[in-house]
């Protein structure tokens, strides 16, 4: 009966495809989704008896269950494998779905809450897992995050396999991607967003990266990459220990800092070099000019040219920053903290220490909503690029667009080749001479917002149209992310023991829905494999975590 | 119908990936240069991409060739990152061995992800759609156990304390934890092995001793008496329940309890208790002698054990200072002599086997031990001052009462002995010591003799003392060996009955106590005589005295008396006249040994030569004096004949003994060719020898010997037999077993 009530909600959804109705529908589901107790929370000696189901441990597999005991706790989660079988409800699910169907059951019994111990049993599950993974043996010592990943690996396999497109043509969906500069087919779009909404599901994180070389003031490039498990490093004192008092907000600047990388070859400054170096030495006009135009990376010859045999060259003249952001908010964040290391003695050691985190988590100040390259100190030539982008924030059209993609698609074309030094003095003078001859480019990065659920083509060309919208978005002033599960470990790097935090939601019989989540009070267990007891919030927050399941807020 | 769905399906499986790998604006570097690669398939695929270019024609069009690709690997804990370089086509396994030759990560150990998947071995960098600028992540391993039940129990436990230190009220937690540690205790391997050590390891990794100590010094009501019984238990089962293969595992974890609770005080009780545990584990436990880096898996380290040496060393100087001043004050406590003797045991045999490999180790590696070497000596040399006036002031207070009375005991002084003992030990190990400490025990030889009468035991080893026994006198000696022998039992229920006709003593004696199990004899005898009523220690105490006569009647022929002195006796060569006879000298042997044990004199004393014999010792001319005068006066005469006198072979000597047995004469061969072989100057000391050998030793070699196993049978260990009769002098044997002096200069 559940499956039909949400096959129905996604045939709503396509044909509405309304952000209202999305919503709506979200937040009916989000309600049905509640677990239905009715007794009176003031009851705290019938509330004290209730327990979550524990998972038996059969043999070496206490990573697997908490991960099973922390994904039960993620509410959206149950509901995308509930939507996606439901989707898929016409074929034979044993045969095409088994580890869903396994993950589907197990999730919805781990989730029931009782008043007696009970003790489940992951074996159906771990049989589904093992037989489609080759290098990971789950009757070994393993590592949580490790079993995670491998977990969502395979359910998109299987989402994969049984997904069936509803444009029969080929040539529609090639059509449908064309890199032409024009407005998005509507069916189209929500092709794109239900495989996305199939294959991603709530784990749909991107991370933005952006690549830029101070020496020659140019943007090298931009990548968006999704990710499902966001990997922090504890922040250190020395290299062997943990900084005394450190959080994970502490973890998460020291994530998206920028970071100079060496050893990087920056082609635009090599071009620049060669230009320079043809211009002393009074080389071939011809040659000149071919290095200028030259656009096409694939078919740059520049480096065998006759005259550019002799030109010093050393990576050490780029300057290079990396600096990482979140792009895309997922619905579920799950953040993995560091805490093996090697030592100067070859061995492989496990950082102790407490990192506090929070209950509420707020992450819009690591998302890329601001301009300019964060460092710890000041860096004076994002000034310029503020102001740039500012001024032309204001006068959105279409040739000033134009004129500036090709811009930058020039500006990063470039390639770069040996390095020899030969003369320093010639190379300082030329690159002083470059730095203040050229022309700094404005950075044109896009606010995209992760909560900006009408717009799903992040990694696409857009079109002229959706520009003007996004940049007259509103940006929303909080990203909020409510705590679900913590995943303990003890010991040692090479063995120990996972344990698992949890929370529950028990409803109150005062059920409000325009803000049930102020009211509903959250319940915390302790689960060590088939052991389960309760525990208060604090025990929860002193807990040494390994790995941190966080929950989005949803907005009315 | 069903293959075209299926590729289309295939078709748009990977365009999203397609779509998702698309970098925007993003750079594709060309030809790089070779030169900076350290891949060997780039440089080969650069050299022979240069060799296709020089081979063309100028100004052809250049051919589209697949370029490497840049990307940047995100380190394991500091986050910092790193740019590398590789082709398409390789392969990620390439990439993990070259993160190990960097940063000396195992390949197994390493875990690339990229976009949310972990990357596979076997994969290539574009199947894992690896673009240029491309983000990846190293994580490292936390993984899980091979003993999940353990760190289950030990988990709960760790946790139900951790709540006790916060303050909440638990129902019935110590029983709880005591539970939970009991059943962590039973899942413990038998069999000392990886498995063993791994469980043990998990109690250390946990946290568990640290938490325990912490609930021990909580403030909380209630908590300090859980954490106190439940270490103690844990410190019981050790002792108690475990095997002792498993000690060495165990001395491990009471060696972290130890350094935890020394910081709570040194006097705590649960500190002194955990304490004697990890000494009387390190009896069975292995103990390493090298240096911090040889951290040997289940061994103790000497330097581990060398900081409770010098605790205990310092307690007992306080304690001996005390004993002192005011001879009623208690002394050193016996818990605290039985540690110290417990922890330095091995830290003198670690110290030996320095010494031992000194001349072929280098110079640095002796200074391993140094410290501790030191520190012993010392050490010894303040012991042995505070003894040597405890000994002082103890005969200070003897002098002015009577030497034998009982009502001076002070309960101070009955560890003198056995802090004697470990200065014994130590001086072994330095040049010089050992005269030391002889000197002191010879200048206070009287105290020395009253404290082994009064407070020497059985179950202490006091064979050192009689390594120099003039330090000791009769009294001493006495003692000494009658504790050699068990302790007669009171209870009638345990002793070895007896009844016994008078008409026949000699024979039934023979059945009731040759033929009874040695150990049935330890709790004593009873006597009874049939006919009679009498019972008790007068009536045991005549059956000894007819016992021995009836044995060493020269009629029985089993012993010869002396001639000059007929109440000694030694085995009779021609005993085996009685088919019996080696069964009746065991017989002997233990009737002689049951007569020390119970205190009854008998009436009979040994021959020098049979005493010595008994003891192992070598039989010389004088000894045989008493035995045989007259072939003592022909030796000796022998001897001291003239060289010339005897070399003319005017006595007609040969290297031949005639022996009389049985009414016809025998001619023995003293050695091989002894016939033909005359005595002269030269081998008269060899032929006089060889002489006293064979008449006194060899005739009577197998009675001797059946005679000492029946003695043995008798003594507590049976290995001590001739020990028994070293540690005494052959006055000291007729004292006891005869009687009296006055009576013996009779």
């Amino acid at each position: 009966m559940r499956f039909d009530e949400n096959a129905m909600n996604w045939i709503g959804a396509t044909v509405g495809d309304l952000v209202g109705t999305v919503g709506a529908i979200l937040s009916l589901k989000d309600t049905k989704v509640a677990i239905p107790f009715t007794f009176a929370a003031d009851n705290s000696s019938f509330e004290k008896s209730l327990f979550v189901p524990g998972l038996q441990n059969l043999q070496n597999n206490c990573f697997l269950n908490v991960v099973l005991q922390a994904l039960a706790s993620c509410f959206c989660f149950q509901s995308f494998l509930h939507g996606v079988i439901g989707e898929c409800g016409s074929k034979d699910l044993d045969e095409n779905m088994p580890l869903a169907l396994a993950l589907a059951t197990l999730l919805e019994e781990l989730s029931s809450v009782s008043a007696e111990r009970v003790t489940l049993s992951p074996r159906k599950m771990m049989l589904a897992m093992s037989n489609n993974i080759p290098n990971f043996n789950l009757t070994s010592q393993q590592d949580a995050a490790e079993a995670f990943l491998h977990l969502l690996c395979l359910l998109r396999e299987e989402f994969g396999g049984c997904y069936a497109p509803k444009m029969s043509s080929l040539a529609d969906i090639f059509a449908s991607n064309n890199r032409i500069l024009t407005p998005i087919q509507r069916d189209c779009q929500s092709e794109q967003e239900r495989w996305q909404q199939l294959f991603l599901g709530p784990f749909d994180g991107i991370l933005g990266s952006r690549l830029t070389c101070q020496s020659c003031s140019s943007l090298i490039s931009i990548n968006f990459e999704h990710f499902d498990c966001l990997p922090l490093s504890p922040v250190l004192s020395d290299t062997s220990s943990m900084r005394v008092g450190c959080t994970l907000v502490d973890c998460l600047k020291q994530f998206i800092v920028a970071e100079h990388v060496e050893n990087y070859r920056c082609s635009h400054c090599w071009h620049n070099a060669a230009i320079k170096y043809l211009s002393i030495m009074e080389g071939n006009e011809v040659e000149l000019k071919m290095i200028r135009r030259c656009s096409d990376p694939e078919i740059c010859n520049c480096r065998k040219m006759y005259n550019l045999d002799k030109l010093p060259w050393s990576n050490r003249f780029s300057h290079t920053l990396k600096q990482l952001s979140i792009a895309r908010c997922p619905r579920i964040l799950c953040i993995q903290l560091k805490r093996v290391y090697m030592n100067v003695f070859g061995e492989l050691v496990k950082l102790q220490g407490h990192i506090s985190f929070p209950l509420i988590l707020d992450v819009l100040s690591f998302m890329t909503t601001r301009l300019g390259v964060k460092t710890q100190d000041i860096d004076v030539q994002s000034l310029p690029l503020n102001l740039k982008y500012n001024r032309r924030n204001f006068f959105p059209n279409h040739s000033d667009l134009q004129s500036e993609i090709s811009t930058l698609k020039f500006s990063g074309l470039y390639g770069a080749t040996r390095e020899q030094i030969n003369s320093d003095g010639v190379i300082d003078d030329g690159f002083v001479s470059s730095t203040n001859g050229q022309a700094l480019h404005s950075d044109t990065v896009f606010p995209c917002s992760g909560s900006s659920e009408s717009i799903h083509s992040d990694t696409h060309m857009q079109s002229i149209d959706q520009v003007d919208v996004s940049c007259n978005l509103v940006p929303q002033e909080t990203c909020l992310y409510q705590l679900v599960s913590v995943v303990e470990h003890f010991g040692k790097a090479g063995s120990g023991h996972y344990t698992v935090y949890r929370s529950v939601r028990v409803e109150s019989s005062e059920d409000v829905s325009d803000d049930y989540l102020n009211q509903t009070p959250m319940r915390w267990f302790c689960i060590s494999d088939s052991q389960v007891h309760a525990v208060s919030v604090e025990g929860v927050l002193s807990s040494e975590a390994s790995l941190l399941f966080y929950e989005r807020i949803p907005r009315n | 119908m069903h293959r075209p769905d299926r590729a289309t399906n295939f078709h748009i499986y990977f365009l999203p990936f397609f779509l998702q790998s698309i970098s925007l604006f993003s750079v594709i570097a060309l030809n790089q240069n070779p030169n900076s690669f350290s891949h060997s398939g780039g440089l080969s695929v650069n050299s022979t991409r240069m060799r296709k270019d020089e081979a063309k024609a100028p100004g052809a069009m250049p051919q589209q060739q697949r370029s490497h690709i840049q990307f940047f690997v995100r380190m394991m804990s500091a986050g910092n990152t790193i740019v590398m370089q590789a082709f398409p086509e390789d392969t990620v396994k390439s990439i993990h061995e070259r993160i190990q030759s960097m940063k000396g990560i195992p390949l197994f150990e390493q875990r690339l992800i990229y976009r949310g998947k972990q990357l596979q071995w076997e994969q290539t960098l574009a199947e894992c759609f690896i673009q240029n600028d491309a983000n990846l992540q190293l994580v490292g391993r936390m993984r899980s156990t091979e003993h999940p039940q353990a760190w289950q129990v030990i988990n709960d436990m760790v946790s139900l304390v951790y709540r006790l230190c916060r303050g909440e009220t638990v129902h019935d937690a110590l029983k709880t934890v005591k539970g939970l540690m009991t059943s962590y205790l039973n899942m413990t391997p038998r069999i000392d092995n990886d498995s063993a050590s791994g469980y043990f390891q998990i109690f250390m990794s946990s946290s568990a001793p640290a938490v325990l100590v912490m609930l021990y010094v909580s403030p909380y009501a209630g908590n300090k008496d859980c954490a106190d019984s439940s270490v103690r238990h844990f410190l019981s089962s050790c002792r108690n329940i475990l095997s002792k293969a498993l000690h060495g595992q165990c001395a491990r974890v009471v060696l972290e309890f130890c350094k935890l609770l020394r910081r709570v005080g040194s006097h705590d009780p649960l500190y002194l208790f955990c304490r004697s545990t990890f000494g009387s584990l390190l009896e069975t436990a292995g103990v390493s002698y090298g240096s911090g880096s040889d951290n040997v898996k289940g061994l103790v380290l000497i330097q581990d054990i060398f900081p409770f040496v010098c605790e205990l060393a310092n307690s007992l100087l306080r304690d001996l200072d005390l004993s002192i001043v005011s001879p009623s004050a208690a002394g050193p406590l016996s818990n605290d002599v039985g540690d110290f003797s417990a922890f330095l045991l091995p830290l003198r045999t670690g110290i030996k086997e320095q010494q031992a490999v000194k001349d072929s180790m280098a110079q640095d590696k002796h200074h391993k031990l140094a410290e501790e070497i030191e520190y012993l000596h010392g050490l010894y040399v303040q012991l042995l001052n505070k003894i040597d006036q405890c000994l002082q002031k103890m005969d200070q207070s003897l002098a002015g009462q009577e030497m034998m009375e009982g009502d001076n005991l002070y309960p101070a002084w009955s560890h003198y002995l056995s802090i004697l003992k470990e200065l014994y030990q130590i001086s072994k190990l330095y040049d010089g010591a050992e005269e030391k400490l002889w000197g002191v025990l010879t200048r206070q030889r009287s105290v020395l003799c009253l404290l082994i009468v009064r407070y020497a035991k059985r179950t202490d080893e006091h064979q050192w003392i009689l390594e120099h026994r003039y330090v000791t006198n009769f009294e001493s000696r006495r003692h000494l060996a009658m504790m050699m022998f068990p302790e007669v039992k009171e209870d009638y229920e345990e002793l070895h009955e007896m009844l016994i006709d008078r008409s026949q003593l000699l024979t039934e004696s023979f059945e009731y106590i040759a033929r009874a199990e040695p150990d049935s004899l330890h709790a004593g005898l009873f006597m009874e005589f049939k006919n009679e009523e009498a019972t008790g220690p007068g009536v045991l105490r005549e059956w000894f005295l007819l016992v021995c006569q009836a044995i060493f009647n020269p009629q029985n022929a089993l012993f010869v008396a002396c001639p000059n002195d007929r109440r000694r006796f030694f085995p009779n060569p021609a005993s085996k006249v009685h088919p019996l006879h080696l069964e009746y000298f065991s017989f002997a042997g233990r009737v002689i040994a049951l007569a020390l044990m119970h205190k009854v004199q008998v009436g009979i004393a040994f021959d020098r030569a049979f005493f010595l014999q008994l003891a192992g010792n070598y039989i010389a001319i004088k000894d045989i004096r008493d035995a045989d005068p007259y072939l003592y006066t022909s030796c000796k005469q022998i001897l001291d004949m003239d060289a010339d006198l005897i070399d003319s072979d005017a006595l007609g000597l040969t290297f031949v003994r005639e022996v009389e047995e049985l009414g016809q004469r025998k001619v023995v061969e003293l050695c091989p060719g002894g016939k033909n072989l005359a005595v002269n100057s030269k081998n008269r000391d060899k032929y006089v020898d060889l002489l006293i050998q064979d008449h006194f030793v060899t005739s009577i070699s197998e009675q001797v010997s059946h005679f000492a196993k029946g003695f043995a049978d008798i003594l507590s260990n049976s290995k001590l037999q001739q020990y028994f009769f070293q540690s005494l002098d052959l006055e000291d044997l007729d004292t006891m077993l005869h009687g009296s002096v006055a009576m013996f200069s009779l």
